[in-house]
């Protein structure tokens, strides 16, 4: 799937979660917040990372 | 001089000397809060008589020579989402109306050991997103003083405060005291224990400080740098002696980093651009520096990260009270409840190798060097943009702004200096060497 179909993919289904948890006029209220938390959800899904890269949490620096 | 203007060092050496007393001290900025704060709005609230008390008793153990720390008499605000013993603290927002702490942040709690004196709480946006504070920025009361740390930046630069506490979890530390001609640290995540500030993101917060000169920040830092066992997230990395950091300052080898010039606004771009030449031809080493391929996707991933974290941090609270939240972090906190799991941990990994790809050239150069802001403060109430702070907050690096000019209208601007993990001591020397080139900012008329 290229990044657009990605983006309305997850667009779609955060406007379907929204309705179901916070009601259908809420969601509508959080339209273009849904627009730019799908765009972010994309570029994170889509972004290459290294398959043996862990998560950091803080910083491993420690002794 | 009015005692207002006085920087926190030169305080605390002069109560040490016994030419100054703390109880003085306190009155001057009283007044001066009582004086300017009704256009400025810096203070959510300020503790007169506690602060008072606090500089009596300063003053009685300075005559006796007992001193209890660096920062003996010096007052200080921290901004309203660190916790304070028996002072509300309310985080800009209803949700948290009334509410009092039973102990100090432990970052107040070290600056209240070493003899510092919470003069007051300073105004957030609302839980350190971006809903906004009452606050102006006093060099242009149209303008934003930046946020969310909105308060601790204009109290300090209107001369209500020396030293204040901020927080930056995307760029709310460095770029209000850009906006308000300041300097501003954001030290390497785990620094400055985070125990006792409310949380926003809790792999992402940081404490941060704000101040006139680098050397009241190499001051701040040295008392508030440390371990603390209460925070999971604090470092054991020893802390260095700042302040004798700032002694070996000299010419820097300089990474500048050329995409953020180009996302600024021309007039920024270029006076940042003339202060880089003078740094060069007082001797920096300076040369075009190439980011990293994971960087274009860092300010996603800070979102997710962002997101997801403040949608736990508020989720029983959110539960009972939505109604009470700003329109602002009430649809983050429901926005981070929709973000699946493994989308918010394949973001953390972002984090870690943006942060591993970044090794080379912090080994490479003593500092990056980036405009502190991609615009000047913007006029009404949006706290402008965090662009350039969010990259160094989501890999958890240390950055400070150095004022460096100011725009045709008179806003002033700053410089963005980067390093490596727990550099401070270098990064606070070479920001010390570019305020001996650049000179110090100067004050807003009030």
């Amino acid at each position: 799937m290229d990044c657009e179909g990605q983006r309305a993919e997850y667009a779609a289904w955060l406007r379907a979660a929204a309705e179901r948890r916070f009601g259908a006029a809420r969601a509508q209220e959080l339209a273009q917040t849904i627009e730019d938390v799908a765009g972010w959800m994309t570029e994170v899904a889509t972004f290459p990372v290294g398959a043996d890269e862990p998560p950091a949490f803080y910083l491993e620096a420690d002794p | 001089m009015s005692l207002h203007t006085l920087d926190a060092i030169d305080a605390a050496r002069a109560i040490r000397e016994k030419v100054l007393s703390p109880v003085d001290l306190v009155e001057a900025l009283l007044e001066r809060i009582e004086r300017i704060d009704g256009r400025v709005q810096a203070w959510a609230l300020v503790d007169r008589e506690g602060a008072r008390r606090a500089a009596r008793q300063a003053a009685d153990e300075a005559a006796r020579g007992s001193f209890r720390g660096l920062l003996h008499g010096v007052p200080f605000g921290a901004k309203d989402i660190f916790y304070s013993a028996g002072l509300r603290t309310e985080a800009g927002s209803k949700v948290m109306a009334g509410f009092v702490p039973d102990y100090d942040a432990t970052s107040v709690a070290r600056f209240k050991a070493a003899g510092a004196i919470l003069l007051g709480k300073l105004h957030t946006t609302e839980f350190a997103t971006t809903d906004p504070a009452p606050t102006r920025n006093p060099w242009n009361l149209a303008c934003t003083p930046g946020g969310s740390s909105s308060g601790s930046a204009a109290a300090v630069a209107a001369r209500m405060i020396p030293l204040a506490f901020g927080t930056q979890t995307i760029g709310s530390n460095v770029r209000p005291a850009s906006y308000c001609g300041l300097v501003g640290l954001k030290p390497t995540f785990g620094r400055i224990s985070t125990r006792g500030v409310m949380a926003l993101s809790y792999t992402q917060d940081h404490v941060g400080l704000m101040a006139r000169s680098v050397e009241d920040i190499a001051l701040g830092l040295s008392i508030a740098a440390g371990h603390d066992p209460e925070d999971p997230s604090s470092s054991r990395v020893p802390v260095p002696d700042y302040l004798a950091a700032l002694a070996r300052r000299r010419a820097p080898r300089v990474g500048l980093l050329r995409e953020f010039f180009e996302r600024a606004n021309p007039e920024v771009a270029d006076v940042t651009a003339q202060a880089v030449n003078r740094l060069a031809r007082a001797g920096a080493d300076v040369e075009e520096a190439k980011l990293p391929p994971t960087f274009r996707a860092v300010a996603a991933a800070a979102y997710v990260i962002t997101r997801s974290e403040t949608a736990s941090v508020h989720a029983e609270r959110f539960a009972l009270n939505a109604d009470l939240y700003r329109p602002g972090i009430r649809s983050s906190i429901e926005m981070g409840m929709l973000i699946p799991g493994d989308l918010y941990v394949r973001a953390l990994r972002i984090r870690r190798q943006f942060r591993r790809e970044m090794s080379p050239l912090l080994e490479r150069y003593d500092v990056l060097l980036t405009p502190t802001t991609p615009g000047e403060a913007p006029e009404g109430m949006a706290t402008g943009d965090a662009r350039f702070q969010l990259p160094w907050s989501i890999s958890g690096l240390p950055s400070i702004t150095v004022p460096c000019g100011s725009t045709t209208s008179g806003l002033p601007l700053g410089m963005q200096l980067v390093s490596g993990a727990f550099t401070e001591a270098p990064l606070l020397s070479v920001a010390a060497w570019c305020e001996d080139i650049l000179g110090r900012g100067s004050a807003p008329s009030l």
